[in-house]
């Protein structure tokens, strides 16, 4: 969701994230300086990766220095997402993951993406009816695709 | 090169090739007509079941994604004044706008036609231009491939407009997850953090379908679960509806339809140029195009204001980047967008290398590609001709129903290519990458082509550092990388010019 932003908040998101990559490209440098890196022909295997953390180093200080000016104003619009939103839809993910390999792909298709689908509709315009629809349909496209068509390994799950 | 035609249209004319494309191009218009799906995501998320498939028939199902997805795009944007995808924006100025003075199937029609007409002339500048680029290619070392990848991945970053720091830290994060695993000369690891899973690197699969789709769909989450989205297009529905509309007064006759062939030609070259470039997009052409061309019309004043011409000029430029996006991977190598990075990555895994080699190598096949190129574009237009009027439809079609599926799909398609447990947590861990990356305004592209060039890049400056004896002024010794370089900073100079000139511009107005 994009919405106004306070210039001040902006400021710091971008601050956070310039000290971001100033942290990991320093960190990355001193790692490549003192780690345990092969030393090797044509500049060894940390050569690409030091040249990489230099660019963030660097790209993080531009970033910084770029926000600090006078006279910088932010964008109009920004990225927001909420973080419940985030963690569910990595849980979701990795429960329906979990649950193709134990129960079956037809039932926690069916189940999880009904779930999904209520979870996202606002309550005025839940239609059972069609989310049923569309997660019975989708169960029985997945079984189709993926024991038919493009068969995954699962172990003998509980269901189908 | 006749007998390769013919055994490339045996290829690309059976039905089963056919029938995959015109499913490829119902899937594109319909993740391109809902605001939130794109092309880029469908094709991601399809790539595993590319392993499955024949070459031909995957590329056809992949180029009528892509192909229906560019157009599906612009059906959004003049139905609803919301862009299905970023290069349908600039589309929305006007399309939008004819579409409320009543002209919704004059505008439809209008981007139908320079859509086809743009995309057509790329994909012919694409069919003429990778083979003798191809042929170049050939004659480069390592110090030149090396010229390549870095000026790539600076036009990538420089480009991305108004983001050219991020952009340039993106390419470089992407350069970094390409490094973990072993290192292919010394066979050492390296950036593993003593986890065992990481001692293979990161697969391309989960990596690009969970930064471009996984993340994707958790915004379009956020904004479902917010109900923005779902307010503006009920109210934007609503007020269309209430408007009186007469249906017959609003047919695209021939000379209407040449008075926008100026702008759309304009887009089409412009589309072409700036798609070449790695990069900068479609939604930069569309909207150099729809400036440029507001100044060569006769009527510069009706832009902004539901002008056909304006919307002709976007579209084209939008759909002429769709061919001459390709011509950096076909001829180099060097995937030069998110489509080309996906298209390489696809064609990887149907064992085809992109590079100067990858045309001589598989004619037959890269022909068939060549030509359902241009017949899906005859496909779209028939298609679309006669389901214009369904299409808009398409983009009233409600995310919320369509995400989980998505999701799902992208879960499984990545399991189902390697059946491997660790490529599942690496792509929700890329997804999770990836929202965060969009949280701090950090483009994705560069990302990608950093983590696909990668590779290629480190190879050639070792070798290339190998043969100068590790003297770095090597890399300035070959006249084919200098020219490389300063063309590609004549191409920075006149872009920043440009850039500056239409910032003062937009100041004055």
């Amino acid at each position: 969701m994009k919405h106004p932003l306070s210039a001040r908040a902006w400021m710091h998101r971008d601050l956070g994230f310039a000290a971001l990559l100033v942290a990991l490209g320093g960190a990355g440098l001193l790692d490549v300086r003192f780690g345990d890196w092969r030393p090797g022909p044509g500049g060894g295997n940390a050569l690409v990766p030091a040249v990489a953390y230099s660019v963030l180093l660097a790209a993080g200080c531009v970033i910084a220095l770029g926000r600090l000016r006078p006279g910088w104003s932010p964008d109009a619009q920004r990225l927001h997402v909420p973080v419940g939103i985030v963690a569910g839809a990595l849980l979701w993910g990795g429960a329906f993951f979990l649950a193709v390999r134990h129960v079956g792909i037809g039932v926690s298709t069916t189940v999880l993406i009904a779930g999904a689908i209520w979870a996202l509709t606002p309550p005025v315009d839940r239609r059972p009816g069609l989310i049923a629809v569309i997660a019975l349909c989708s169960g029985l496209a997945f079984w189709v695709v993926f024991t038919q068509l493009a068969p995954i390994l699962v172990a003998s799950p509980l269901l189908f | 090169m006749l007998e390769f035609l013919a055994e490339a249209a045996a290829l690309a004319f059976t039905p089963q090739v056919m029938l995959f494309a015109l499913i490829g191009l119902a899937i594109g218009v319909t993740v391109g007509a809902i605001p939130g799906l794109s092309g880029d995501m469908a094709i991601a998320i399809l790539l595993p079941l590319v392993f499955v498939m024949d070459p031909v028939p995957a590329l056809g199902l992949l180029v009528g994604i892509y192909k229906g997805s560019m157009f599906g795009g612009s059906i959004a944007a003049i139905t609803f004044g919301v862009p299905g995808t970023a290069g349908a924006a600039a589309t929305v100025i006007d399309g939008y706008q004819a579409k409320l003075n009543g002209q919704p199937n004059r505008a439809l029609h209008t981007a139908l036609y320079s859509s086809i007409i743009a995309d057509t002339s790329s994909d012919l500048v694409l069919i003429f231009l990778a083979l003798p680029l191809a042929a170049v290619a050939l004659m480069f070392g390592p110090v030149e491939f090396f010229a390549l990848y870095v000026v790539s991945l600076t036009l990538v970053a420089a480009l991305t407009m108004g983001k050219v720091a991020r952009g340039i830290a993106a390419a470089a994060l992407g350069v970094l997850l390409a490094m973990i695993g072993r290192d292919p000369i010394t066979g050492g690891l390296r950036l593993t953090f003593d986890i065992p899973a990481l001692s293979g690197g990161i697969g391309l699969i989960p990596l690009l379908v969970g930064v471009f789709a996984v993340s994707e769909i958790i915004v379009q989450a956020g904004r479902a679960w917010m109900r923005r989205a779902e307010r503006t297009v009920a109210s934007i529905a609503a007020d269309a509806e209430k408007s009186g509309y007469d249906v017959a007064g609003d047919r695209l006759d021939w000379r209407t339809f040449r008075s926008t062939l100026r702008a759309t030609f304009v887009g089409a070259g412009m589309g072409t140029f700036i798609g070449a470039l790695p990069g900068a997009g479609s939604s930069l052409a569309a909207f150099m195009s729809y400036g440029i061309a507001q100044r060569f019309s006769r009527r510069p004043q009706e832009f902004g204001r539901g002008s056909l011409e304006g919307v002709a000029a976007a579209e084209a430029g939008n759909s002429a980047t769709s061919g001459s996006t390709f011509i950096p991977l076909f001829a180099f190598g060097i995937p030069g967008s998110a489509t080309a990075a996906l298209f390489g990555a696809a064609l990887i895994m149907m064992g085809i290398t992109p590079g100067p080699t990858m045309i001589n190598d598989n004619m037959a096949i890269i022909y068939a590609l060549f030509i359902m190129l241009i017949y899906a574009n005859l496909f779209n237009f028939g298609i679309s001709k006669l389901l214009l009027p369904l299409y808009s439809r398409l983009a009233m079609i409600q995310p919320h129903y369509v995400l989980p599926v998505v999701l799902g799909l992208a879960i499984l398609g990545t399991y189902a290519a390697s059946n491997s447990v660790k490529d599942v947590w690496l792509l929700l861990a890329a997804g999770l990458l990836g929202v965060g990356l969009r949280w701090f305004g950090v483009p994705l592209g560069p990302l990608v082509l950093g983590f696909i060039v990668g590779p290629g890049l480190e190879q050639s400056l070792r070798q290339a550092l190998m043969l100068g004896r590790g003297d770095w002024m090597h890399l300035l010794q070959s006249p084919l990388a200098i020219g490389i370089y300063l063309g590609t900073l004549a191409i920075l100079v006149v872009f920043g010019l440009v850039t500056r000139r239409r910032a003062l511009h937009a100041k004055e107005a």
